[in-house]
């Protein structure tokens, strides 16, 4: 469950990121946070995550109040939570196996459950076999599938993605779309930021659409793209 | 934490001291520690002499002339009970003769008419710190058979100024040193921590604890620290001897730390320093990367 209360975000210069926005996710739901550049979408997902600090207001994720927590209770939040980012943080130097093992071993997990669990994850995200290639080998498709990979490997109980689709042509953007519905239809939230309209007309999820900070839309779970135009 | 993932952070942090250590930044610290070294012996080597010139610092006290050699005796293991004592020596009233012979032989002829001995039996105190010589002497003059008490009250006051500064001076220049090795070993980790801020970027990302995050930097602080020491104190351990000696030669009335022990006093606080400063400048640079992480 995640819950925003009276949110807002005020950057350097008066810039707002997102104000007095109040939501309230139930576990196992598929929202899209839909919005224009600047609408807020970053910095609301940056906020649930806890990678950005909220001016005001009070976010809760799996009970624990986000604003107030420390670095440690952070880092034990993320535990639950798999963050996919829109620059993807690969580390250059490491193979995609070891992209994916190291939030295993984050979670000081055992050598033969991160041997068997990574290259199960690896093939369910459509990358078997290219687990030994260098991030700069692969290509954008295949990069964010490594950081979904390596954002569902723990299994997490929410996963909050921000723009994985963004520079992606349609049909590889739906391929992506498919492994968070996957993942969706084990229980696990799932809260995409996207601007790709296409991928959100096929689905009837949830959408939350932003505009200048502020919540402008908030379907609910039951709605066609048809009723929204 | 697991062994296994021990080793992977162990692995990690090895991997990055061999991939950010280049030969110059190795080349700063080395020196920076060869440095170190050499004022750590100057320092050693100076409190060595001043040792040397306090320990040689005496209080004679002289008996009366019509004490016995018990009095004398008794006098004696009264002051050694004294607290601030270190040795006490008793000089007969005829050894102090001989020596008088020996220090003046022109008056050989005139001691030699004389029926009786005019000199006492004197007893000799070395005192721990010369500061103490004062409150020795008051006691010592207490003593009944004792007829009179010397020491050299402003030597005594310089020697113990001069040792109090050194101590001074000693504590103050490691400060220095630790301070300098710090903000040299920092620079080097700074841009080590700057170069792998992604890694702690995604290490955060994926729920690793602040220590998750530290360790790697920590043991690879300490494989720079550890290795830079080892260059280091093979130049300090190889040069010292001969130096010393050297400078033994030049003067041999003074006492230099000039054995085996001293060097390995030298090489294990040139160890310390570099271990401690590394970790200081890696815990000051990791923090600094790590408040970025909380401020977004």
């Amino acid at each position: 469950m995640i819950r925003t209360i009276h949110l807002c975000k005020t950057y350097a210069n008066n810039v707002r990121g997102l104000d007095d926005v109040s939501l309230r996710i139930r576990q196992g739901e598929f929202v899209f946070v839909m919005g224009k550049s600047g609408a807020g979408k970053s910095t609301l997902l940056g906020i649930l995550s806890g990678l950005v600090k909220p001016t005001s207001g009070e976010v809760f994720v799996h009970g624990r109040n986000m604003s107030r927590a420390t670095f440690n209770t952070l880092a034990r939040l993320r535990r639950q939570m798999g963050l996919v980012v829109q620059d993807l943080k690969l580390l250059e130097r490491w193979t995609v196996y070891e992209n994916v093992a190291f939030a295993m071993r984050v979670l000081d997990y055992k050598k033969d459950q991160i041997e068997r669990r990574v290259p199960a994850v690896i093939a369910s995200v459509g990358l078997a076999g290219r687990e030994n290639a260098y991030p700069g080998e692969l290509s954008g498709g295949e990069r964010q599938r490594v950081a979904i990979a390596r954002a569902i490997v723990n299994e997490p109980m929410t996963i909050l993605a921000d723009e994985p689709v963004g520079n992606l042509d349609l049909a590889t953007a739906e391929s992506i779309l498919q492994i968070f519905d996957a993942i969706n239809a084990r229980g696990t939230t799932v809260v995409v930021a996207t601007h790709n309209e296409e991928v959100v007309k096929k689905r009837s999820y949830r959408v939350i659409y932003l505009e200048r900070g502020r919540v402008r839309l908030d379907t609910g779970s039951s709605w066609s793209w048809g009723e929204l135009q | 934490m697991r062994l296994t993932t021990f080793r992977f952070l162990w692995s990690q942090a090895w991997f990055n001291v061999r991939r950010s250590l280049s030969p110059s930044a190795a080349t700063v610290i080395v020196i920076a520690l060869i440095v170190l070294g050499s004022l750590l012996a100057v320092i050693r080597n100076t409190q060595s002499v001043s040792r040397d010139l306090v320990m040689s610092f005496q209080v004679v006290a002289y008996m009366k002339a019509d004490s016995s050699a018990q009095d004398t005796a008794n006098a004696a293991a009264g002051i050694s009970a004294i607290p601030g004592v270190v040795a006490v020596s008793v000089r007969t009233k005829e050894e102090e003769l001989d020596r008088l012979l020996v220090r003046f032989p022109e008056y050989r002829q005139v001691i030699s008419h004389l029926e009786v001995n005019p000199l006492v039996d004197v007893i000799v105190i070395d005192l721990d710190d010369p500061s103490r010589a004062a409150n020795v002497s008051m006691l010592v003059s207490q003593i009944e058979e004792v007829d009179e008490v010397v020491y050299g009250t402003e030597a005594a006051e310089r020697l113990a100024a001069f040792s109090a500064g050194l101590r001074l001076l000693s504590v103050f220049g490691t400060a220095f040193l630790i301070v300098a090795v710090s903000l040299v070993v920092g620079n080097v980790v700074g841009l080590t921590v700057e170069y792998r801020t992604p890694e702690i970027e995604v290490a955060s990302l994926v729920g690793a604890t602040a220590w998750f995050i530290r360790l790697p930097f920590i043991l690879e602080a300490l494989f720079l620290g550890i290795m830079s020491w080892l260059a280091s104190a093979s130049v300090v351990g190889l040069l010292y001897i001969p130096v010393v000696r050297f400078f033994q030669k030049m003067m041999p009335f003074v006492t230099f730390a000039g054995t085996f022990k001293d060097v390995a006093v030298i090489c294990l606080q040139m160890l310390i320093i570099s271990v401690i400063s590394s970790q200081i400048a890696t815990l000051v640079a990791l923090e600094r990367a790590m408040a970025s992480l909380r401020k977004r």
